[in-house]
């Protein structure tokens, strides 16, 4: 049995073997050949290398050709902000100062932005594995796509404008769509629809705007013939049950939930669930043991590995060490080898010295943002443009930074706030906002009791 | 063969202006016209009808858009069909021209079409102001043969003067300055496609575009219609529609603040639509909104 085969036993839902493990190296593929995030996603020939040595090394079941939530926005006018260690960010939103729904003959085509690269890619990549490896094709969610082309107002249009938001996202679904055709007959077997923005929102928004336009794509990616995947990263658990309701074949998530728990919902509806080794702080920060360790963990927690796709709980940070994915990948591989393998090991702690401030004697409202990282969680990018927002508007009113959890020291600061989720908006200490992002009225209520509060 | 002439600008530039000027100079000869409109109506082909040309029309869009071009091309094969010895095209304000190259060269190839060249209308008033925000204008002075700086009596000599400065600076075409539209006969005769577009063009979407059509009950005022027009008009292009009211039917015809509602003599559409026409950072949809409330049962908008 491939290791495809092993994957879509899984995705059908059937007893398999084993867990299915399908590592998501995004611009990490590149950090195999030495080769930066703006090569890995900019030029095909260096793509394919990337995912060739990805493919060799951590002989997945499964693997994506492009981690790029910013590809479909930038074919439609979103300036870029290239990082040569993370995917590019979104530098302007076409739509921030215009509530407009764009006619659907601007949508994305086969010769817009790098869509041909990608395609091409792929199907080399069909070529050269496709017998024995699953490809997955990446697609960004239609909530987050908004969100890139209206920018941080979409959380105000919410509630302010309903109708034009459920206009906007039928349009972002149109492009869903049509990306999920090119992908197909590129050889993908797997559609990813990827949209972060999905775990900030409340179920009541979820049901209200996310519902119709997910169970339309999951209908056309499974009348195209191929399996689909609903990704979310962040704090998605009040959510999974309302997720499972549109119907995909699997759902990935990250590290923010607790894979059992979700697990027990998608078992109820048989839907496959993939996720969620923690990207920084076992992957990134991890040793090869801890990350064995994990993973052996995770399976062992669970009842059965039917419907299990062990994977990362997102887009692999760039640097992670190739012993740690090959630990992990192990431990799906030969997971009874590798259980003995760490039997007596114990995982090192992340105990460093940290001063947090002096909360009780501030001078002003503290606005602290803790996220994966703002460069490229897309939830995080999101969270920390409503603080942004704030701070032009408060200026040395108020202070506001962000901590990034892919530094060992902020590690060591969230477990001394007790940080649970990211992202996560602190004020004075207290937390105000978990995985939800705030409208601009909210973020400024909370700041304007914060100040209260100092006197 | 049929000689094929573009007519570009933006919205309210001229353009079916220019036609009227230009048909006199083709007396004795077989003109067809295609008018495009972003709307779903075409007032302008209500305006051409009855000048001796044969008057098509394509409405919902840019006849350059993807949702489009399949219904251009079978108008276009419709025009020429009847083997007219001049069709002129005029396009949406808010096209894109730059793929029109890629649409006649299957007629060219057959010999039945000669491209002669595109005519872009600028409005010397709103010209500078409208280059800040409306993409499309530079695409359609991209495809430009030729330019006619159009309205040159509406501003100073010193304004005009800039205008030209800040016109050339983005565009490579012949300029002439004219008012109403009118070509001198010897820059229309003279008139040559200038060959491949330059490399580098900005090729991205423009998402900004707004287009709204809103359903005015016959019950309504001209009065009413008025006051609600003038709610919009800051916020709006071009308003648009051949509208069946209490008091008569009227042509509206508005660019920006300028509001025109006169008599017409002929049918309004049945569904008695009005199109609104925006760009990057006119709220559009939020003054919309607080107009329909306002007139709450003699507007509705329409959707999809």
């Amino acid at each position: 049995m491939s290791g495809k085969d092993v994957l879509f036993s899984i995705l059908r839902h059937e007893e398999a073997p084993r867990a299915a493990w399908v590592p998501f190296a995004g611009v990490h593929a590149g950090a195999l050949i030495g080769a930066d995030a703006e090569q890995v996603l900019k030029n095909e020939d260096t793509l394919v290398s990337a995912l060739m040595e990805v493919n060799r090394l951590y002989t997945p079941d499964g693997q994506p050709v492009v981690f790029d939530l910013q590809l479909e926005a930038e074919a439609l006018g979103c300036e870029l902000l290239w990082a040569k260690y993370a995917p590019p960010s979104i530098k302007t939103h076409p739509l921030a100062d215009t509530m407009s729904v764009p006619c659907y003959c601007t949508l994305p085509n086969e010769r817009s932005g790098r869509i041909p690269m990608v395609l091409s890619a792929m199907r080399r990549m069909k070529e050269a594995v496709g017998e024995t490896t699953a490809l997955y094709g990446l697609i960004c969610g239609p909530f987050t796509l908004a969100s890139h082309l209206r920018g941080n107002d979409l959380f105000m249009d919410m509630y302010d404008d309903e109708d034009f938001v459920a206009e906007l996202l039928a349009y972002c679904t149109a492009c869903v769509n049509r990306m999920t055709g090119y992908y197909i007959a590129a050889g993908m077997d797997v559609i990813a629809v990827v949209d972060p923005l999905v775990s900030q929102i409340s179920t009541a928004h979820f049901e209200r705007f996310l519902h119709e336009p997910y169970s339309e794509i999951f209908t056309h990616i499974r009348a195209s013939g191929a399996f689909s995947s609903f990704f979310v990263c962040g704090d998605a658990t009040r959510n999974i049950e309302a997720m499972c309701k549109t119907a995909p074949d699997s759902i990935s998530v990250d590290e923010n939930v607790e894979l059992a728990a979700a697990k027990a919902i998608t078992d109820r509806y048989d839907i496959a669930v993939g996720g969620n080794i923690p990207l920084t702080s076992v992957m990134l920060h991890g040793t090869q043991q801890d990350n064995m360790k994990y993973v052996v963990e995770l399976q062992d927690e669970l009842s059965s590995v039917k419907n299990l796709i062990v994977a990362p709980g997102c887009d692999m940070p760039y640097a992670v060490p190739v012993e740690n994915t090959i630990g992990a990948a192990q431990a799906v591989l030969n997971r009874d080898e590798s259980r003995a393998i760490v039997a007596n090991y114990t995982p090192e702690t992340f105990d460093l010295p940290v001063d947090l401030p002096d909360y009780a004697h501030l001078t002003k409202p503290l606005v602290e943002v803790f996220t994966l990282d703002s460069a490229t969680c897309a939830a995080c990018t999101y969270m920390l443009g409503a603080a942004t927002e704030a701070k032009e508007h408060y200026g040395d009113a108020i202070d506001m930074v962000e901590y990034k959890f892919t530094e060992k020291e902020n590690i060591a600061r969230c477990m001394k706030m007790g940080v649970k989720n990211l992202p996560s908006i602190y004020i004075n200490g207290k937390l105000c906002f978990a995985s939800l992002i705030p409208s601009r009225e909210e973020l400024n209520e909370a700041i304007e009791k914060a100040k209260a509060e100092i006197g | 063969m049929t000689e094929f002439y573009l007519i570009t600008g933006f919205l309210g530039a001229g353009k079916t202006t220019l036609i009227h000027s230009l048909l006199p100079l083709m007396r004795g000869r077989r003109v067809n016209v295609i008018v495009n409109e972003f709307g779903a109506v075409a007032p302008d082909e209500a305006l051409l009808t009855g000048l001796g040309a044969e008057v098509m029309a394509v409405t919902g869009g840019s006849i350059f858009c993807a949702c489009r071009i399949a219904e251009f091309e079978d108008a276009l094969h419709d025009a020429l069909e009847q083997k007219p010895d001049v069709l002129l095209v005029e396009t949406s304000g808010l096209s894109d021209p730059r793929s029109v190259r890629d649409v006649t060269k299957e007629f060219e190839r057959d010999g039945r079409l000669k491209y002669r060249g595109a005519i872009c209308l600028i409005d010397a008033p709103r010209f500078a102001a409208l280059l800040e925000t409306a993409r499309t204008i530079k695409r359609q002075l991209a495809v430009a043969d030729l330019v006619l700086l159009n309205k040159c009596d509406m501003v100073s000599q010193e304004f005009l003067e800039r205008t030209e400065t800040l016109l050339t600076s983005v565009c490579t075409a012949r300029v002439i300055r004219t008012t109403y539209g009118r070509i001198p006969p010897e820059a229309f005769g003279a008139l040559e496609p200038r060959g491949e577009l330059p490399d580098g063009t900005d090729i991205m979407p423009d998402l900004t575009l707004q287009r709204e059509t809103v359903l005015i009950d016959p019950l309504m005022t001209k009065a009413q219609l008025n006051d609600f027009l003038k709610l919009l008009s800051e916020d709006t292009y071009r308003m648009k529609g051949i509208l069946r009211l209490k008091t008569g039917v009227h042509l509206v015809d508005c660019v920006g603040t300028n509001l025109r509602v006169i008599a017409y003599d002929g049918a309004a559409e049945e569904e008695n639509a009005l199109t609104l026409l925006a760009g990057a950072g006119m709220p559009l949809r939020q003054s919309l909104r607080a107009a329909i409330r306002r007139y709450d049962g003699l507007v509705r908008r329409r959707i999809g």
